[in-house]
């Protein structure tokens, strides 16, 4: 036990102890509880604080089994469900009277949860490392609804059927389930002492009420109050950086739709530049110009819409075609690699081929090479010739899982493309001057691992 | 006046005649056993003793009322913490939209009598415990006072295990900052009784 663990058990035994028992009012006390325990009339609050310790009471036995098989995660997330299953009860009854529920197959009546899952569902969920089955969530149901600046919110049946939530948020999770399994219903997300209260709504339901209230629906199934978040530029800091002359649209480009200096360049290839910027309504807007064709897309949406969900930008013109991708600050990318998108840039991510294209062109750039750039997954190796004379391995990261540079088996320049500051930097490993003999350069990570490497000439320091 | 303690056979409380007669002497046991340390905890959580009272009194009549459904001294223990934690939670959320309307040196706050016991070091440790935010603060007093293990302290609180983790190593944290801040420098302390050891 650390000195201020043991101050902190010291200092409350103490406090503690102030208090003693006065055996009068201790019977006193007493008999009251019995008056109370008969008494059927209980308040609002003591009701509902009472159901959930019951629940969480019943869930003992539960609990005892889940320490047994290590089942943690999903174990908590039983916990919680449980926890939170009276507050659904009083939600439901409040969602009844204003909204009507649409009939059909639980999980098909909400679109949120009837697509089918991505790595991204689970990969920055509870239940990522968790196993099918027992008494929590299932798996294979769980759906990622949208997220928000602090807060996560997920969708799932559990074992019984039942549909349940989860919120993860900065302080922890919270989470519930239908009291019963079906029929499928629109009910409030409830959770802990939130400020934003969320719904989720079953597919066709009567959503006037909530329209009526300030509510938009953000993603399938999911809606949130039209002021859950600020204005764009706290959501993405890109906006909030100094313009550069280089930010300026191409005089090609139309201009006029968006906010006078507000665009920025995400970063720009030799196949397409990426830009951010606002309109006049509040809008966040994205554009993906095709350097070759001169062909330019994009897309704007409210700040809402732009914080919840990850909304593609397409872009194509002849065999020049880019996915692209604008990312919030907040968001969560978790899976996302797993998917074959990639990051290219801060807030920008895209399709697996166009950050293969970006990373071997970033690497040709840095030419004359020794060992032509190649683009590769996992563990390869590449060799340098002998009498290359001085080199260096050059690296560029495609995605954040963690690599190893061995050099004729000796690990050198430490592990690469974890925590980067930036996805678009080149890593530099250098090589011993060896004439005589070839040197293999292994490059190894995870199955995941997506990662460009070419060797180049380099001088010699000083 | 004679005082009478509830366990006290020869004149059993109104309650053991109210309670069916075979549950009757386990639920006495349960207040016998429990009661002082529930009202203990929730001091800890609420600061002042009638609030933690009322708090306790409340989730032992819950106890009474659903004692068909737990018949188990431990799922009993267990409903007593959430209730007692869940109680004080509501105290607290009825305290702060009191404070809107009342001023703020109407809520009972540990007296100076009794701070003045405790001494200067504990005093620092309970106030430094008092500022943190209420889940926090939960966490800290269900680990370190309730013992409770993680999924015992999880269960009062109605979070999972790995929240209580997360939010027992952020409590320490600020704690540990907290009583760093508070500390006198020893510098001059230190520098004083070396040069009186000089002379």
């Amino acid at each position: 036990m650390s000195s201020v663990e043991e101050r902190l058990a010291d200092a409350l035994a103490a406090r503690a102890n102030l208090e003693q028992a006065d055996d009068h009012l201790l019977r006193r006390r007493h008999e009251e509880i019995a008056t109370a325990a008969t008494d059927s009339v209980i308040s609002l609050d003591s009701a509902v604080d009472h159901d959930d310790a019951l629940a969480g009471a019943a869930s003992l036995d539960a609990a005892r089994a889940r320490r047994r098989r290590l089942v943690r995660v999903l174990a908590a997330a039983a916990a919680v469900i449980a926890l939170v299953a009276a507050a659904v009860g009083v939600a439901r009854l409040s969602a009844r009277h204003t909204l009507q529920p649409a009939a059909g197959s639980l999980q098909q009546a909400y679109a949120g949860l009837a697509r089918p899952q991505q790595p991204s569902d689970l990969a920055g969920s509870p239940f990522g490392d968790a196993e099918e089955g027992g008494d929590g969530v299932q798996r294979s149901s769980v759906r990622l609804l949208g997220q928000l600046p602090g807060r996560t919110y997920y969708a799932a049946l559990d074992a019984g059927g039942r549909l349940c939530w989860i919120i993860e948020h900065d302080s922890g999770s919270s989470g519930g389930c239908e009291l019963k399994n079906g029929p499928a219903e629109t009910f409030e997300l409830s959770e802990t002492g939130s400020a934003v209260e969320a719904w989720l709504v079953a597919d066709g339901s009567d959503t006037s009420g909530l329209t009526r209230r300030g509510f938009t629906e953000v993603a399938p199934s999911l809606w949130l109050p039209r002021d859950a978040v600020g204005p764009v530029t706290d959501l993405f800091s890109v906006l909030r950086s100094p313009w550069e002359p280089s930010d300026a649209f191409p005089a090609f480009i139309d201009g006029s739709r968006y906010t006078a200096g507000s665009e920025r360049v995400l970063t720009k290839t030799g196949e397409a530049t990426y830009w951010a910027a606002t309109n006049p309504a509040g809008e966040v807007c994205f554009m993906v110009l095709l350097n070759q064709a001169q062909a330019a897309g994009s897309t704007c949406q409210p700040p809402l819409v732009a914080a919840t969900r990850d909304s593609p930008l397409k872009s194509t013109a002849g065999s020049a075609s880019v996915e692209a991708y604008l990312v919030p600050d907040h968001y969560s990318t978790a899976g996302w690699e797993q998917e074959g998108r990639v990051p290219l840039a801060p807030s920008l991510w895209v399709d697996r081929a166009t950050g293969e294209q970006a990373a071997v062109e970033q690497l040709t750039a840095a030419a004359p090479f020794t060992v032509a750039p190649t683009v590769a997954m996992g563990t390869q190796e590449i060799r340098i010739p002998a009498g290359a004379g001085l080199t260096q391995v050059l690296v560029r990261c495609l995605t954040a899982s963690p690599l190893q540079v061995r050099l004729n088996g000796v690990v050198r320049g430490g592990t690469l493309c974890v925590d980067r500051p930036r996805t678009d930097e080149l890593e530099p490993v250098d090589v011993p001057l060896v004439n005589d003999s070839p040197v293999t350069v292994t490059i190894s990570g995870p199955e995941e691992a997506t990662w460009a490497a070419g060797v180049v000439k380099r001088t010699p320091a000083g | 006046m004679s005082v009478m303690a509830p366990e006290d056979e020869a004149d059993p409380p109104p309650s053991a005649i109210r309670a069916p007669q075979s549950d009757a002497p386990q639920l006495d046991a349960l207040f016998s056993a429990h009661w002082l340390r529930m009202v203990r905890l929730a001091v800890l959580l609420v600061d002042d003793r009638g609030t933690a009272e009322d708090v306790v009194q409340d989730a032992f009549a819950g106890l009474h009322h659903h004692w068909n459904r737990l018949q188990d001294a431990d799922r009993a223990v267990a409903y007593l913490h959430r209730a007692v934690v869940n109680g004080c939670r509501s105290t607290l959320r009825r305290r702060r939209t009191a404070r809107a309307w009342v001023a703020p040196h109407a809520v009972p706050t540990p007296s100076a009598e009794e701070l003045a016991l405790l001494g200067e070091e504990r005093r620092d440790v309970l106030l430094a415990v008092a500022a943190l935010p209420e889940r926090q603060r939960e966490a800290l007093v269900l680990r370190y006072w309730s013992h409770l293990d993680e999924a015992g302290t999880a269960l009062a609180m109605g979070v999972t295990r790995g929240t209580v983790k997360s939010t027992i190593h952020k409590a320490l944290a600020t704690l540990e900052r907290q009583l760093r801040a508070t500390q006198p420098t020893d510098d001059h302390t230190d520098d004083r009784s070396t040069k009186g050891g000089q002379r």
